[in-house]
């Protein structure tokens, strides 16, 4: 149904009416933003990445620290899951150099596609006016493909140092040791995620303005736990769903192997966050502290769920052209591809939440509304290993 | 952190913003995402800018399977490793009397060979090239080779729990070969299902290796031979595998569900025929059968009656104009004019170096992999095809949609 507000936007030139569509969903963030303290430590954050889109102008950005570095000289052995998980992340370590890097990857290849190639659907895209001719499918797929890597890699470069910063803030003595192999885990994934896109696909977008949001926040957020919520949780949660629908749906033998031992890093990663949380926010901390933290949770993975619309392709393909970025919008969210990646991604972060206590009745009708409230059973990370988990997507797809 | 220290980040941010937007447009468009050069890669397929330089493999042994087939186990020169997918072929260049033949020959070893590969050859009747390799080719003799390519492939991943029913005829089983020793190595959990047709023991290729392996995995691999004259108390199957011959096969293979299988197969073509119809009249998805042709070696025409024609190549929204010279293939001419072009086998039976035609009238050399809709919305093999005249293309064109 059109109302007043959409007949005065239609007849506004296009790139007002993008410039009216990302405000009015920057809006619709700071509108979700229920306590002070949580709109405290994101709002400066939004703005920096949704208004200013900071990630963008410039090669580097800045993020102040203001968490402290705590130190124990008594060594003590404080946790024995985590030195357990120390041990695992000791074996588990592997060389990025001695993946099959000599495979050639032609991502234009319809016969063994890089990524799904239903992502952007033809015949939706069609009822918009969007035509692909011969190669420009694959061509599509290229990028989208590419977008999606390039958020990968970014969202690695803050896990690494996010990483450095939660080794640094952790309580436990054990947490801190296995901290390090995560920080080691993490340039890993930078190492071999930068590698396939500069040399395989030949295409790096930038960091989107969500994704900025949320690692600025807990960047420069003060307390530790938020850090852990922020990275463990929320962003490595994400990813182990992204990267598994990846893995699933990938037919190029290269990338298969390279997420098949991402796959299993980030299993661990996960599992790490919510030995730590689980404890602290069911009993270390006050019942409004833990509520500011369910909102900050639901923040982030608002942002998160907006963080997928691939703008960053739009803007490539269609900027100044009559394609308006809420029909693009329209299309990311109905194409089949892009639906079960949301829906992967989601399966595998909503059940951490719940695991470590951050899904009360309180704010469960929020998911529900943001329609996350399909996801809310399911398993959490410590009950499946990394290994489990590539096995299960194996037998999904096969 | 205080509010007052994001703040002033924020000013920080804004101004990077404003002398970002004041740049020119070439600048900021720059700003959604940065362009690579694709490192291009030797092994299965190469780019144009290797040209077509064949690579050079030595024969390190020499391995006399039966009395008409011969294994060569060849390694790089450079001892580099050498990566496969269990099923691919390589392309043999051989010069005999001083005229130039290229053959596909499959790989008959296993991928988790890293510094050797074997390929098998069976004697053709008046096969030039497979009676020559029969006859001259020795430990040491240096073979000039195009590929790994193909796509009737196997990708062994350990992670893997699957059940495999090869079907081999004859040399046929030259790639089933391959797939079979792969998948036992890599894959712990999946279980093969072979069955192998011969005229006669004497001709089935690999006779002691399947024995052997047989016994190495007696828990994962179950081996059948049928021989079309089989010796007086020959135990194994009876008959030439055609369609009733291998019903009968598949009803006495209890063990095997053919609902959770894949079938691997290669071999005569009426073989291949009857073998496809059952599994489809049992029920099978057709999916789930793969299947190698070996197609003769096309048959060149007489090169030297080619013109050169000006030449129009379209590769990934890029254009490249020029002439070709004359008794040059699409492919060679492409090269030459530097066009991004795409090749592996370089005889036709690959498929790696599909084009379609978008104007002009080509030749392509005849039998070649392209299926019949291929033929009729105009893609060629860029190979194996001479222009007749002025010729507009494009390389790896999306896929013909029916």
């Amino acid at each position: 149904m059109n109302t007043p507000l959409d007949s005065i936007r239609n007849i506004l030139p296009v790139h007002v009416r993008n410039r009216v569509d990302g405000l009015m969903e920057a809006a619709d963030i700071f509108a979700s933003m229920k306590s002070p303290s949580v709109m405290r430590a994101i709002a400066p954050s939004a703005v920096r990445g949704l208004l200013f889109s900071a990630g963008k102008h410039s090669d580097t950005s800045d993020m102040p620290a203001s968490h402290s570095a705590h130190f124990n000289w008594a060594y003590p052995h404080d946790h024995p899951e985590m030195l357990e998980l120390y041990e695992r992340a000791k074996l588990g370590q592997w060389n990025g150099s001695d993946l099959p890097w000599h495979t050639s990857v032609d991502p234009l290849n319809a016969e063994i596609p890089v990524a799904p190639i239903d992502l952007i659907d033809l015949n939706i895209a069609k009822s918009m006016g969007i035509k692909f001719e011969g190669k420009e499918h694959m061509r599509m797929v290229h990028s989208m493909a590419s977008w999606m890597l390039s958020q990968f890699l970014h969202g690695e470069q803050g896990a690494l140092l996010a990483a450095a910063q939660v080794t640094e803030s952790v309580k436990f003595y054990d947490g801190k040791l296995y901290g390090a192999t995560q920080v080691m885990d993490e340039a890993r994934h930078v190492e071999v995620f930068q590698r396939y896109i500069t040399e395989k696909l030949g295409k790096m977008y930038h960091i989107n303005d969500n994704l900025f949001v949320i690692i600025d926040a807990l960047m420069t957020d003060s307390r530790w736990d938020l850090k852990f919520l922020g990275m463990q949780i929320m962003v490595e949660g994400l990813a182990l769903g992204a990267f598994g629908f990846l893995y699933q749906s990938t037919k190029e033998p290269l990338l298969k192997e390279l997420l098949k031992y991402v796959i299993q890093d980030e299993a661990r990663h996960v599992h790490y966050g919510v030995l730590a949380l689980k404890e602290h926010i069911n009993y270390g901390i006050s019942k409004s502290e833990r509520n500011e933290r369910e909102d900050w949770a639901y923040e982030v993975a608002l942002l998160m769920r907006n963080r997928f619309m691939a703008y960053e392709v739009y803007e490539e393909w269609y900027d100044g052209t009559s394609v308006t970025r809420s029909q693009w919008r329209e299309l990311i969210m109905n194409s089949p591809g892009m639906q079960r990646f949301r829906k992967t991604m989601f399966t595998r972060l909503v059940p951490n939440i719940r695991e470590i206590g951050l899904l009360s009745d309180r704010i469960r009708p929020h998911y529900e509304q943001a329609g996350l409230g399909i996801y809310f059973a399911g398993q959490a990370a410590p009950e499946v290993t990394g290994e489990q988990m590539v096995t299960e997507l194996d037998r999904e797809s096969a | 952190m205080s509010l007052l220290r994001k703040l002033s980040l924020l000013v920080v941010d804004l101004q990077k913003m404003l002398t970002n937007k004041m740049g020119s447009p070439q600048q900021r468009a720059k700003k959604t995402f940065r362009a690579y050069d694709i490192t291009p890669v030797v092994g299965s397929s190469a780019s144009s800018s290797e040209m077509m330089h064949p690579d050079i493999m030595q024969v390190v042994r020499v391995i006399r399977e039966t009395a008409d087939t011969v294994s060569l186990v060849m390694s790089r020169q450079d001892k580099h490793t050498i990566q496969f997918v269990p099923g691919m072929f390589y392309t043999v260049i051989a010069t005999i009397d001083g005229v130039e033949y290229r053959r596909a020959y499959s790989i008959s070893s296993a991928s988790t060979e890293a510094h050797t590969v074997t390929i098998t050859i069976k004697r053709v009747q008046d096969g030039l090239v497979s009676n020559w390799i029969n006859d001259h080719v020795l430990e040491g003799t240096l073979l000039r080779v195009f590929g790994p390519s193909g796509t009737f492939v196997l990708l062994p991943d350990s992670t893997q729990k699957r059940h495999i029913l090869l079907i081999g005829g004859g040399s046929g089983i030259t790639p089933l070969m391959s797939i079979c020793k792969s998948v036992l190595a890599i894959e712990s959990e999946s279980t093969i299902h072979l069955l192998y047709g011969n005229r006669s023991k004497e001709e089935a290729i690999f006779f002691d290796e399947f024995k052997r392996l047989q016994k190495q995995y007696s828990d994962r691999l179950t081996i059948r031979h049928v021989l079309e004259t089989p010796a007086a108390g020959w135990k194994g199957g009876k008959g030439r595998l055609d369609r009733s011959t291998f019903a009968q096969e598949l009803d006495h293979l209890a063990t095997l569900n053919i609902n959770d299988s894949t079938v691997y197969m290669c071999g005569p073509e009426p073989m291949m025929e009857g073998v496809r119809a059952e599994l489809l009249s049992r029920g099978m998805l057709a999916k789930h059968i793969h299947q190698e042709r070996f197609t003769p070696a096309p048959t060149h025409k007489n090169a030297l009656s080619y013109a050169p024609q000006a030449l129009i190549i379209h590769v990934n929204g890029k254009t490249w104009k020029g002439q070709s010279k004359p008794s040059e293939t699409l492919l060679e001419s492409g090269l030459a004019l530097s066009a991004d072009m795409q090749f592996s086998c370089t005889m036709g039976g690959c498929g790696r170096c599909r084009i379609k035609i978008l104007q002009g009238d080509v030749e392509m050399d005849e039998p070649n992999c392209l299926t019949a809709e291929e033929h009729t919305a105009r893609y060629a093999l860029s190979c194996i095809t001479r222009p007749l005249s002025a010729v507009e293309f494009e390389v790896a064109p999306p896929n013909v949609t029916l």
